[in-house]
């Protein structure tokens, strides 16, 4: 997801899509501090976001590891039906996948580029490819792109805050 | 995300595009870092606030912003999860003065490690996947050797019926039976045989090759079953264990259980910080190895076998 650089008009987007969809009071009380959320939010551009999760399985010894692992890192069930779909085939377009899954071209693109950005899939031309076995994306790319980005951060706080 | 899976805690990294330094002011870089960091506005203010004051309650902090208690604990508890604060009891400190070094050092680390655990538990949907590609004993008992025995059993039974049928034909027919015709009735007979059994031979190939068999063992003498924690060797005939082997199990973060029914070398490569990933060698063979690691692995050897040095 790609923000606004101008965070206000985010916000009456947010606004104007929950007032839209939601009409319950509690809701539009929730929606209304979810906006003052969004409006006081400072205004820097996201380039790309990563969510890593330290999730516990609930219960039951049939648990299916991989979607443990995907959902660990950030994917949602249409993320993982994704990724499954192209292990399978080994490389497929978007038009593919959307027909096959049954979900809606943007949603797909979407997913599809946070797992590129991740490092878990490959991108060449109109084709997505399964190119690594999970577990080898998650050391071979996931861990490095996360590091880099991080020392990043690093690199800026410690010229820019922690010595002044 | 599936009601299978509970989140225990949960980090957003943010690239984000670069700021200019020079014309920045501290507090818009530090904004711009825990942004980064998937700080929120009110995060970056208790974070800022804890920096002023050293030491601080969570309750203190929900006065000092309005906010409830659940709600500051929750702020707390996401710095805490970054690494950036710690507490002791009720009260919270920054871990270190310096933003830099709680990425550096405990960040950075947290997050490798937590990478690392993922690797993992994909790796194990990965064996899972491969020992479901692997027949049983007992599948392979039940998919392809029943039905080679019942085939067998009814081919040697057609076989046994053919070659009686031919004998009482030429009993009947012939009032002279002499070696001559024994030798013809036996070869009959064992030509009905060798079709009947290229036959079977055939269905039993095609058989294997549909489901597709492998050797789960490829080498002879040896076993090796690796699960999620261990490596698990069964020696049957002479074998070397060599320091690869270790800095794999090593490597795997797995521990080697070995049962030595012939012999075992320990090879004289293998340094004494690698043998910790040794949980146990039952020897009923000969284990052989230098003098110092032998010893160094006595309270884990075990069994009636021999033990020699190098």
């Amino acid at each position: 997801m790609i923000l606004s650089d101008n965070a206000y008009n985010a916000g009456f987007s947010v606004y104007t899509y929950l007032f839209k969809f939601r009409t319950n009071f509690t809701d539009f009380k929730l929606e209304k501090s979810v906006l003052k959320s969004v409006m006081n939010m400072t205004k820097f551009e996201l380039i790309f976001e990563v969510v890593i999760r330290y999730l516990r399985p609930q219960g039951g010894e049939d648990i299916d590891f991989e979607e443990l692992a995907l959902f660990s890192l950030g994917l949602d069930d249409l993320g993982v039906k994704i990724f499954r779909y192209l292990k399978e085939k080994g490389i497929a377009t978007v038009e593919e996948i959307a027909s096959t899954l049954g979900a809606n071209e943007e949603d797909v693109v979407n997913k599809l580029d946070y797992m590129y950005s991740l490092g878990i899939i490959d991108h060449l031309g109109r084709g997505y490819i399964h190119r690594w076995s999970l577990p080898e994306a998650i050391r071979r790319n996931v861990i490095r792109r996360i590091t880099e980005i991080l020392e990043k951060i690093a690199k800026l706080a410690e010229g820019g805050f922690d010595e002044r | 995300m599936s009601d299978d899976f509970e989140v225990i805690a949960e980090w957003i990294i943010r690239k984000l595009r670069d700021i200019d330094l020079s014309a920045a002011d501290p507090d818009r870089v530090i904004r711009w870092v825990l942004y980064s960091l998937g700080v929120k506005d009110l995060g970056v203010d208790i974070y800022m606030y804890i920096r002023s004051v050293g030491r601080v309650t969570s309750t203190e902090i929900a006065e000092k912003f309005k906010i409830s208690p659940t709600t500051a604990r929750r702020y707390l508890e996401q710095l805490h999860t970054l690494g950036l604060v710690d507490y002791i009891g009720r009260e919270y400190h920054l871990t270190r003065k310096n933003v830099a070094s709680c990425i550096r050092d405990i960040l950075i680390p947290r997050i490798k490690s937590v990478l690392e655990d993922i690797a993992r538990v994909a790796e194990s949907a990965l064996e899972k996947e491969k020992e479901e590609r692997f027949l049983s004993r007992k599948d392979i008992d039940r998919m392809v050797l029943a039905p080679v025995r019942r085939e067998l059993d009814r081919t040697l039974r057609e076989a046994r019926r053919e070659a009686l049928k031919e004998i009482e034909r030429i009993f009947s027919t012939t009032k002279y039976v002499g070696p001559k015709m024994v030798s013809k009735i036996l070869s009959r007979v064992f030509d009905t045989l060798a079709e009947s059994l290229r036959r079977l031979g055939e269905k039993t190939y095609r058989d294997i090759e549909i489901i597709k068999i492998k050797p789960t063992y490829p080498t002879r003498g040896l076993s090796i079953i690796e699960t999620r924690d261990t490596i698990k060797y069964d020696v049957y005939s002479e074998y070397r264990l060599e320091r690869r082997h270790l800095e794999y199990a090593k490597e795997k973060g797995k521990k080697i259980i070995i049962r030595v029914y012939d012999t075992l070398y320990l090879d004289e490569g293998i340094s004494p910080d690698l043998i910790d990933v040794i949980e146990e060698i039952y020897v009923f063979g000969e284990l052989i190895g230098p003098r110092n690691i032998i010893e160094s692995l006595r309270d884990r050897i075990r069994g009636p076998g021999e033990i020699r040095y190098l």
